[in-house]
């Protein structure tokens, strides 16, 4: 009896000895939201780990899946395997756009729209900028895409759970006030911690959304203010919005690394119109006497296959190729390489936004110059990975003579100045491999380079289809003329 | 005798979908011959006629000694006149991998999902003669009929198990067919 009761007194005493540890596990969730729907939030989380967030997902829209459907419609790619065939044809549908406009909606401008508020609260007008300036880009890239979109009635859940569809006019509208905006905050005082994609740089940031500015400009063909705006964009490649990468896989990679070493091998090869134009040993290539492309062809492609397609079984894969699982050089990494970065916005864009407003306000010599800008720098060679310049990499500056008929540029006998825009629309297409804006131009210039369409088709798709959850969920959803063969508004005018 | 039953509901026939786009499809293997005239006019997915495809070499197109050509595929009707769907469709708009609601199929079904018969032998001659109380034979058969309309293996089962995600098919076993023999020995 007496050992059973001293037991007992052990064991309560021991159990006794927890309490103080009970109450511990509190202090593990202090200050953290107890709201299991909105757990983020944001007076609770600091601001720059949002803007490092946001940052992520913008990546996520220039650089995956919008990127490669609108790469493949472009010309940058093939569909290879399964529902990439299909897609590759403009065989598509609504669902194929949940993730693309969850991407732009839910993952960017909700945040972006939380940052602002915080950074409101908190006098932070840098970050209020960087987020303003992200949106302005981000509302502009789903004009481009969608034409009509939600603007004003977007991202007010719950008060407002099916937001009216603004025009697609005045969503650019919106987006350049957007970009104003963010440009004069980034003149104030606030911090920029958390933003990674150009290390806090506030001049960065503000290069950046006069190009990104400028840009939008040339899609509503205003070209005085593309002018205007470039002049202060981005004046060097140091400036360049570039998605940095890692050795990570789900974490770091290149999301076209990812999507095409990784995680679905084999459904997107590039037996398509972008290399072959590059490719000297190909007909109606545009290399010629002050021009060698074999450098970024190689850099960009992988003649003949052979990394994630059986060697000849291609004519071109996107070029993969990396140090790590391949063994490669590090100077061979290829563009499409897990480690490798990309690109956002640019000076290359810039200086070619440049060059096409001046071509198409009847201005060629100021065309020229931006023209030959770039390829003073192209000529470096820096364009590309220096382990694919000694294969041929040569950018001599053109003459406005090149362009008259009869000359280098001008084989078939055009305007002179047509001959000129069209050189300046195919540098920006071979300079945008892999990025959407490539496919903007397709659309904007009603495809003025006449790139192919997909086998057996008459025409090609001028816009992304709604969102099918979209569709499902908001009555306001624009329902007439949005056919994949409908153009946006803006880009239903001749060029 | 027990028959089970479910009227009703639709079935997302994923494995047709997928064995399609690869060809493996007993509806995409169908060998179709069509005479030299419809193969002149007659296009496929890619806009070819069945003779330019011939024409191009493509392994994919039989020329006849009788003139007439035989494909691997078919020849339908979807109301904009006659198509011919082969590789070119299965793998493209024809393919479960880009359009799923040719793939949704009606998922009624009815099975007889269990059969007994049994013979015992209980006597009183029987129990005399073995000094047993009785003997019994049964032979149960289980799932030994289905009657649907659905075109895939056994609308009886779903992907994502007992969830109430429903009525997807992609690749998953069908209910097993199984024969029991039982002998029963009282003493």
């Amino acid at each position: 009896m007496k050992k059973a009761i001293n037991k007992r007194i052990i064991a309560i005493v021991f159990l006794l000895g927890f309490i103080p540890f009970l109450n511990s596990c509190t202090n593990l969730t202090a200050n953290l939201s107890t709201d299991p729907v909105n757990v983020t939030d944001p007076s609770v989380i600091a601001i720059s780990k949002y803007l490092t967030g946001v940052e992520v997902s913008l990546i996520g829209v220039y650089e995956a899946d919008m990127a490669r459907l609108s790469g493949m419609w472009s010309g940058y790619f093939s569909g290879d395997d399964r529902q990439y065939i299909g897609l590759a044809n403009y065989v598509t549908s609504g669902q194929d756009y949940d993730g693309e406009w969850s991407g732009i909606y839910n993952n960017v401008l909700e945040n972006t729209m939380l940052i602002k508020t915080n950074a409101r609260m908190q006098s932070n007008n840098v970050a209020l900028g960087i987020a303003q300036a992200i949106e302005g880009m981000s509302y502009g890239l789903a004009a481009d895409l969608w034409g009509d979109v939600p603007y004003k009635e977007a991202i007010h859940y719950p008060a407002i759970t099916t937001p009216k569809y603004d025009g697609q006019a005045s969503v650019y509208a919106a987006a350049q006030s957007l970009l104003d905006s963010a440009i004069a905050n980034l003149a104030l005082p606030g911090t920029s911690t958390g933003d990674f994609l150009l290390n806090g740089s506030v001049a960065g940031w503000t290069a950046v959304a006069h190009t990104v500015k400028a840009r939008l400009y040339l899609h509503t063909r205003d070209y005085a203010n593309a002018i205007t705006q470039a002049q202060l964009g981005i004046g060097s490649v140091a400036g360049n919005l570039m998605a940095t990468h890692g050795e990570s896989y789900l974490n770091t990679f290149n999301m076209y690394y990812s999507f095409m070493t990784y995680d679905r091998s084999g459904y997107m090869a590039a037996n398509s119109y972008a290399p072959a134009l590059l490719d000297n040993t190909k007909p109606n290539n545009r290399n010629n006497a002050n021009t060698d492309e074999t450098a970024r062809l190689n850099y960009y492609y992988y003649p003949g296959g052979g990394l994630n397609f059986i060697a000849g079984a291609v004519a071109y894969e996107p070029n993969v190729l990396c140090d790590f699982d391949w063994g490669n050089p590090t100077n061979q990494n290829g563009f499409f390489g897990g480690t490798t970065s990309f690109p956002i916005v640019t000076y290359q864009e810039n200086q070619l936004i440049l060059a096409e407003s001046y071509a198409k306000t009847a201005d060629p010599a100021n065309a020229l110059i931006s023209l030959n800008a770039l390829r003073a720098y192209y000529n470096t060679g820096a364009h590309v990975n220096s382990g694919y310049v000694a294969l041929g990499n040569k950018y001599l500056p053109y003459l406005y003579s090149d362009f008259a008929s009869g000359g280098m540029e001008n084989a078939d006998g055009i305007a002179q100045d047509q001959a000129l825009l069209r050189e300046i629309l195919e540098e920006r297409y071979v300079t945008f491999i892999g990025q959407i804006e490539g496919y903007n131009d397709m659309r904007r210039t009603g495809n003025f380079l006449k790139l192919p369409y997909a086998t057996g088709k008459t025409d090609f798709p001028r816009r992304f289809l709604y969102s099918q959850i979209e569709i499902n969920t908001n009555p306001n959803v624009p329902k007439t003329n949005v056919g994949l063969y409908d153009n946006v508004s803006s880009f239903s005018s001749a060029y | 005798m027990l028959f089970d039953a479910s009227v009703g509901g639709q079935m997302w026939n994923g494995t047709q979908g997928a064995l399609t786009n690869f060809g493996t499809s007993k509806y995409a293997g169908a060998l179709t011959t069509v005479s030299a005239a419809d193969a002149a006019v007659l296009k496929n997915a890619d806009g070819n006629t069945i003779q330019a495809l011939q024409a191009s070499g493509s392994s994919r197109v039989t020329l006849n000694s009788d003139g007439s050509y035989t494909f691997r595929g078919e020849v339908k009707d979807f109301g904009g006149g006659k198509v011919v769907l082969d590789q070119s469709w299965y793998t493209n708009a024809g393919s479960g991998f880009n359009i799923n609601s040719p793939f949704v199929q009606d998922a009624s079904w009815a099975r007889l999902r269990e059969l007994t018969l049994r013979y015992s032998l209980n006597s009183a001659a029987f129990k005399a003669a073995t000094k047993l109380s009785s003997v019994s034979f049964a032979l149960t058969g289980r799932n030994l009929l289905l009657w649907t309309p659905y075109k895939g293996i056994d609308p009886d089962t779903n992907l994502t198990g007992s969830s109430n995600g429903r009525g997807l098919d992609y690749f998953q076993n069908p209910n097993t067919r199984s024969i029991l023999f039982n002998l029963t020995i009282t003493y």
